[in-house]
């Protein structure tokens, strides 16, 4: 298994260097304005690191009654510091949380310390709860004024995103925690009193000069024999695990103000409109970065880690289950830090924090400095910390200058045995956060940081009045641009259609302007041959004429009147002879009858070779012996041919129209 | 864009509610203007489109087409001009024969032939007279009405005389000899009634020139 096996620290040259030459006063792990720095040790260790790459497995709860119940009663509860991890098997006993056991694992790897102590704890209960909380003073807490009301919480991207630009500093300030010298001491390498000296030795040296200015605080702890390197080293790889180099936080908070029903006038209308008005939150934040490997470490070792607690307050939590005074104060001693906390029974109402010098007691000055002038109604001012031999030459002195009663708060004896050289009041405030996990103490007494993510439901997302009105506009804005997106595409298909219409237009037009120009020439040429069939015919008829008048009618009149005198005889006497147009009108006196019809007969004969003949004769009745014979001449030019020729033409134009008709059909 | 976040967040909750307001209301009434442009495009394409519809279904979508009578075609449209050519051109050859009307002079002559004759065949000429001896233009072009009319109401020599029946035939036998051609449509012949001209014949002729 990779996990165990024991990572360098993946902290850079650079860093080491700094932190051990500025000194423990000095700040070396301020890289927040220097990206170019922490983004390769970000993104290294992301991929290197088991234990961030371990944060994201979610672990499967095995659901059973018996489980079920313990879970609900017993708690593991865990302490991270310099020191080492510390784990308390928490069982909750008649309304109180109680330490049934506690084991200590020194190892730097969070991973391996959390199996030691796990592997104790197992030798004193079988089974161990799957849950657990965090104390470590990489949370740091503070009580801030937002312009959010307790009533009107906003959601929580709004309220990390208010309570970032609150804590980005402290959370910057609070790696001054994890410095060398702190860490020797706590891990219990290193004296109060030889820290002292190796500050005073490397001050002397920055003020000499030269190459010896350089050293750093660890090298000059090793050169002076206090320490050896390994245990330097092993400082360095927990320094590069706890110290907070990223902008990235994850945040915890708590109103900080009464509850409903004790709320001021002014909080109770912040719930109509609170742009206008600051209201009191406890806050915690802690680098994200931290808070992922430990929640790694503790998924590797398939423990549901819940949540983290800030060293600094927790410890005030537990005060309220021994004391329930109206106002109460504390004033709690940490290695690093001097904190004085006050609240009630509901609230913590005041938080301050600063950082002490080195030594095994901070002076009196320091915390009369912290504690500054207290309220006249105050009678007792509890104190927090280690008990130490000489607790009680800072807690007189403190008495005495405060004109008040100070009272060292202890916790109360677990019930096994504690690890060899761990006091009891070490364990004070995780017996404050478990009570505050179990829910034995008012939720806002402590501020933690949830160690999962809580994902809201997607619906209870969709419901929030912010994202309906978002959703609400996206559809309106979306509705718009489509109708936009429409009027658009409509106009583009009403103009392609006009373009085609019109194409249409043009050419149907064309084609019915051919047609009507093709039928007009149709008609001028039916017209045409009409006139010219007409013109022909007329013509024809005309050269017919003027031929029938150049030939016959010219030609044969001589023939003719010769022919009417050969037939005269001494019977027959001409009287008149009269031409009109094609016909001859003869006026003959007779001596009979009989001589006149011979005299017809006979120009019968004569008169037929010139095409005339005998149209008739007539013998009218005579005044005298004489008779008159009248006779008629008529022009007959091929009589049968012509009767012939009509009925061949009235024959072809009966053909002429039946195909006509045939065809039209 | 952060600077503009910053300051806009940094001003008065009223005033940032003023801003978000204008700025809402200035963004709805670009968008009205917009929206009223595109619409009223969308509505002119439209309105154009369906008018020309229309148009086209009013004049062009109840049009039938024409019958076109197949049998007419231009080859028969141009044998039929070519007869018709063929047969004015053989008037024109006729016509040339005849007696000019766009000129006095050759009917004067033609008369002074007649006489001639007639004076040959010792026919004695009574009276000689002309009916439509108007004088007429000769046409541009040949053809159609205007070729008619030289055939159409042309002079018309009226000729009285006395002479033997033969030597009227040889006198109508020799108006053929004449220059331009001739026909007699009608003529009389009798006896005269008058004792003195016994022998002699009374012609009445018409000769249609």
């Amino acid at each position: 298994m990779s996990f165990w096996k024991r990572n360098k620290p993946a902290l850079p040259d650079t860093l080491e260097h700094t932190t051990d030459e500025a000194g423990e006063l000095s700040n070396p792990f301020v890289f927040s304005g220097n990206e170019s720095n922490s983004a390769p040790l970000k993104g290294s260790s992301a991929h290197s690191d088991p234990e961030l790459a371990a944060a994201g497995l979610t672990l499967k709860k095995r659901f059973s009654l018996p489980s079920l119940h313990r879970n609900h009663s017993t708690l593991l509860a865990f302490q991270a510091g310099s020191f080492g991890l510390r784990g308390a098997l928490i069982q909750q006993q008649k309304g109180q949380a109680v330490i049934s056991a506690v084991a200590h694992s020194r190892t730097v790897d969070f991973t391996r310390a959390i199996a030691d102590v796990l592997a104790q704890l197992s030798a004193t209960q079988k089974r161990l709860p799957k849950r657990a909380i965090l104390l470590t003073p990489s949370v740091i807490s503070a009580i801030v004024e937002l312009p959010v009301s307790p009533l009107r919480p906003r959601g929580d991207e709004q309220m990390q995103e208010l309570i970032h630009w609150e804590l980005e500093g402290s959370i910057t300030q609070q790696n001054k925690h994890w410095m060398i010298g702190s860490m020797l001491v706590e891990r219990g390498y290193l004296t109060s009193e030889q820290r002292e000296e190796v500050l005073v030795e490397l001050e002397v040296r920055q003020t000499q000069g030269g190459p010896q200015s350089l050293t750093r605080f660890g090298d000059l702890s090793v050169q002076l024999g206090f320490i050896n390197r390994d245990q330097l080293e092993e400082c360095f790889a927990l320094q590069g695990k706890l110290v907070a180099v990223d902008d990235d936080l994850v945040y915890g908070w708590k109103s900080a103000e009464a509850e409903r029903s004790s709320l001021s006038d002014e909080t109770l209308l912040s719930q109509e409109d609170d742009s206008n008005s600051s209201h009191a939150w406890l806050v915690s934040g802690m680098s994200k970065t931290v808070h992922q490997r430990w929640l790694g470490a503790f998924n590797l070792n398939h423990i549901h880690l819940e949540a983290f607690y800030p060293t600094l307050g927790s410890s005030f939590a537990n005060l309220n289950v021994e004391h329930d005074n109206a106002q109460q104060w504390l004033f709690e001693i940490h290695q690093e830090q001097l904190a004085l906390l006050s609240g009630t029974q509901k609230v913590i109402t005041s938080f301050q924090a600063v950082g002490r010098q080195a030594g095994t007691l901070p002076s009196v000055d320091e915390c009369l400095d912290l504690i500054g002038i207290l309220p006249s109604d105050i009678s007792r001012l509890y104190i927090s910390g280690a008990k130490h031999n000489n607790l009680s030459s800072l807690l007189q002195p403190l008495s005495d200058a405060l004109h008040i009663e100070i009272q060292h708060v202890s916790a109360p004896k677990p019930i096994a045995p504690l690890p060899l050289g761990l006091h009891e009041d070490l364990l004070h405030g995780v017996i404050g956060a478990a009570s505050h996990f179990l829910q034995l103490l008012p939720a806002s007494r402590v501020s933690p940081i949830g160690a999962k993510e809580h994902k809201e439901a997607l619906w209870q997302k969709a419901i929030k009045p912010r994202n309906l009105a978002i959703s609400a506009t996206a559809v309106l804005v979306i509705g718009m641009f489509s109708f936009l997106g429409w009027m658009q595409w409509n106009t583009q298909v009403q103009t392609k259609r006009l373009s085609d219409l019109n194409a249409k237009f043009e050419k149907e037009s064309k084609v019915k302007k051919q047609l009507q120009a093709i039928y007009n020439e149709s008609l001028k040429t039916r017209d045409s041959m009409n006139n010219t069939t007409q013109e022909t015919a007329t013509l024809t008829q005309l050269l017919k004429r003027l031929e029938m008048d150049r030939s016959h009618r010219a030609a044969n009149l001589p023939p003719l009147l010769k022919a009417i005198t050969l037939g005269v005889t001494p019977d027959v006497a001409l009287r008149s002879i009269e031409k009109k147009q094609d016909r001859l009108f003869i006026i003959a006196e007779v001596s009979s009858p009989t001589s006149g019809q011979e005299y017809v007969d006979a120009l019968t004969r004569w008169v037929r070779p010139v095409h005339y003949q005998v149209a008739n004769s007539s013998l009218p009745q005579s005044d005298n012996d004489d008779y008159l014979l009248n006779i008629t001449l008529d022009f007959k030019p091929g009589l049968t041919k012509r009767l012939l020729g009509s009925l061949n033409q009235r024959e072809q134009l009966l053909t002429e129209e039946g195909s006509h008709a045939t065809a039209e059909e | 864009m952060l600077q503009l976040k910053s300051k806009f967040l940094s001003l008065p909750a009223k005033e940032r509610k003023q801003i978000t307001i204008i700025t809402f209301l200035g963004i709805f009434g670009c968008y009205g203007l917009a929206a009223a442009f595109l619409w009223e495009g969308m509505f002119e394409a439209k309105k154009m489109a369906d008018r020309r519809a229309n148009r086209i279904e009013t004049r062009i979508g109840n049009y039938t087409p024409p019958k076109i009578d197949s049998f007419i075609t231009p080859k028969q449209l141009s044998d039929a001009k070519q007869q018709l050519v063929s047969a004015e051109q053989r008037l024109i050859e006729f016509s040339q024969r005849l007696l000019p009307l766009d000129n006095p002079e050759p009917r004067e002559n033609l008369k002074l032939e007649v006489t001639r004759l007639a004076s040959h065949h010792l026919i004695k000429v009574t009276q000689l007279s002309v009916i439509n001896d108007q004088i007429r233009p000769l046409p541009s072009e040949l053809n159609g009405q205007a070729l008619r009319d030289i055939f159409d109401k042309r002079p018309l020599f009226k000729i009285q005389g006395q002479g033997n029946f033969y030597n009227f035939i040889s006198f109508v036998e020799g108006l053929n000899t004449l220059t331009y051609r001739s026909f007699t449509p009608q003529f009389t012949i009798e006896r005269s009634e008058d004792p003195s001209l016994s022998n002699e014949l009374l012609f009445n002729l018409e000769l249609q020139m």
